[in-house]
């Protein structure tokens, strides 16, 4: 499990380094999908990807869920919404999350979600 | 030419096999490489709408020993279906399709890539965006093992024909199986399942994992380790996933893709010199070990015909 977790967090480096917002929540899908498929989990929702950018607001209680979500639909998260553990766990996988301001995500493509309290 | 066809005994045990097989059943040439036919030997009913056993072998001209054992379970069944009622008898209610060698000129010039330098493993269309670096396909240089493709390239040849063929004589089938052989990864033989291009589950999942126990309760002590192709690194543009998925959006019955992954380093434990060999890091080299390999995977070959025959009774709907 840690080899294939390992594995997964290298293919995100090079899967998230370009510096287009649309292409970094593709790969942020790409890549939480990964983490879950690790443990056999098939985690996307039958849910249809907005067609234009914009913000949600998501409510989960857990990790698996944040990733469950960004499985489903492509997304960039919002860090600063994110508890520290969480915002280390996606780092560490290399989850790519917003590092521009949301204006400049929607303006590329990218929808941006935010962690309800 | 000559030189390049003397390079290629396979190519003429697969030719004589398949004037003798003609007898029993179909042989025809898919497609033609630069003088190096591809093709493809077919038992059984000719109705397609059978359960069908497909089995695919030379994708990677270095891993010359998947068509080795393609070759001898085509002997097998030359020679089983001269006295074999049972064999004729299963053949009614099933087909059996052995493609050999599916990259002749890779096999021949002695290389993974077909003639133009394209891994027909990496160069499906519509390939994921994400994947392993380099390993898991790339479209820097041909010169580059896991070459891709040109962007605006489409298909090769050989992976063109492969996908032709599929679909015409596979997809209609209620149940078809199909084994692709390779070596070259790991120390043991692996079954591996789609998807190559990323680590979720593929939507069969239930019905893999009832093949797997069937294999399990079927084999006891079995020498294979059945798990998913992208469990460790994931690869663009895998025929294997383009298929799988072809049928899925078309519908009207399954396709289960494998990938046998003979387990080649320990071959090369086993005679480290051979490392120093191009052929030898994929291939058996020592006589008695290259015969066993011919023969352990026979039963893997026949369990699976039999699974295939008989999937009302253990496929999940």
């Amino acid at each position: 499990m840690i080899a294939r977790l390992v594995g997964v967090a290298l293919d995100a480096r090079f899967a998230a380094r370009t510096r287009n917002l649309r292409q970094r929540a593709l790969a942020a899908q790409w890549i939480a999908a990964n983490v879950l498929g690790v443990s056999h989990v098939r985690a996307k929702l039958d849910v249809e990807a907005p067609a234009n950018a914009c913000v949600v607001s998501i409510h989960a209680t857990s990790l698996r869920a944040i990733l469950a979500t960004i499985a489903s639909v492509p997304v960039l998260v919002h860090p600063a919404t994110l508890p520290m553990r969480w915002r280390a766990v996606l780092r560490a996988f290399g989850v790519p999350v917003l590092d521009q301001p949301i204006e400049a995500a929607l303006a590329q493509g990218a929808s941006v979600a935010l962690l309800a309290a | 030419m000559k030189q390049l066809k003397a390079a290629l005994p396979e190519l003429v045990a697969i030719e004589e096999l398949a004037m003798v097989a003609t007898r029993w059943g179909h042989a025809a040439e898919l497609a033609n490489v630069e003088g190096f036919p591809i093709h493809a030997v077919r038992f059984g009913s000719g109705e397609r709408d059978q359960p069908t056993l497909l089995v695919t072998a030379g994708v990677h001209g270095l891993e010359r020993i998947g068509t080795h054992v393609a070759i001898a379970f085509l002997k097998s069944l030359v020679a089983r279906l001269a006295w074999d009622e049972l064999l004729h008898e299963a053949l009614t209610r099933a087909r059996i399709i052995v493609v050999p060698l599916l990259n002749p000129l890779g096999m021949a010039l002695g290389q993974r890539a077909n003639g133009w330098g394209v891994d027909l493993m990496r160069n499906a269309p519509e390939p994921a965006q994400f994947g392993t670096p380099l390993i898991g396909g790339h479209r820097l240089s041909p010169r580059l093992p896991w070459y891709m493709g040109h962007h605006e390239g489409g298909m090769e040849l050989e992976s063109a024909t492969l996908v032709r063929f599929v679909e015409t004589e596979i997809f209609p089938a209620p149940l078809a199986i199909a084994l692709d052989l390779h070596s070259g990864f790991g120390l043991i033989d692996r079954l591996w399942y789609p998807y190559a291009r990323t680590r979720e589950p593929p939507p069969d999942f239930a019905r893999i994992e009832a093949l797997s126990q069937l294999l399990d309760a079927t084999l006891p002590n079995h020498v294979y380790k059945m798990e998913q192709t992208a469990r460790v690194y994931t690869i663009r543009g895998d025929l294997w996933d383009y298929l799988y998925d072809r049928k899925r959006a078309v519908g009207g019955g399954v396709l289960l893709p494998i990938t046998l992954e003979m387990g080649s380093w320990s071959w090369v434990r086993k005679n480290p010199l051979q490392l120093f060999s191009g052929a030898g890091r994929f291939n058996p080299i020592k006589p008695h070990r290259h015969r066993r390999t011919l023969r352990r995977h026979l039963p893997l070959l026949d369990f699976l015909l039999h699974a295939v025959i008989s999937h009302r009774a253990w496929l999940p709907r």
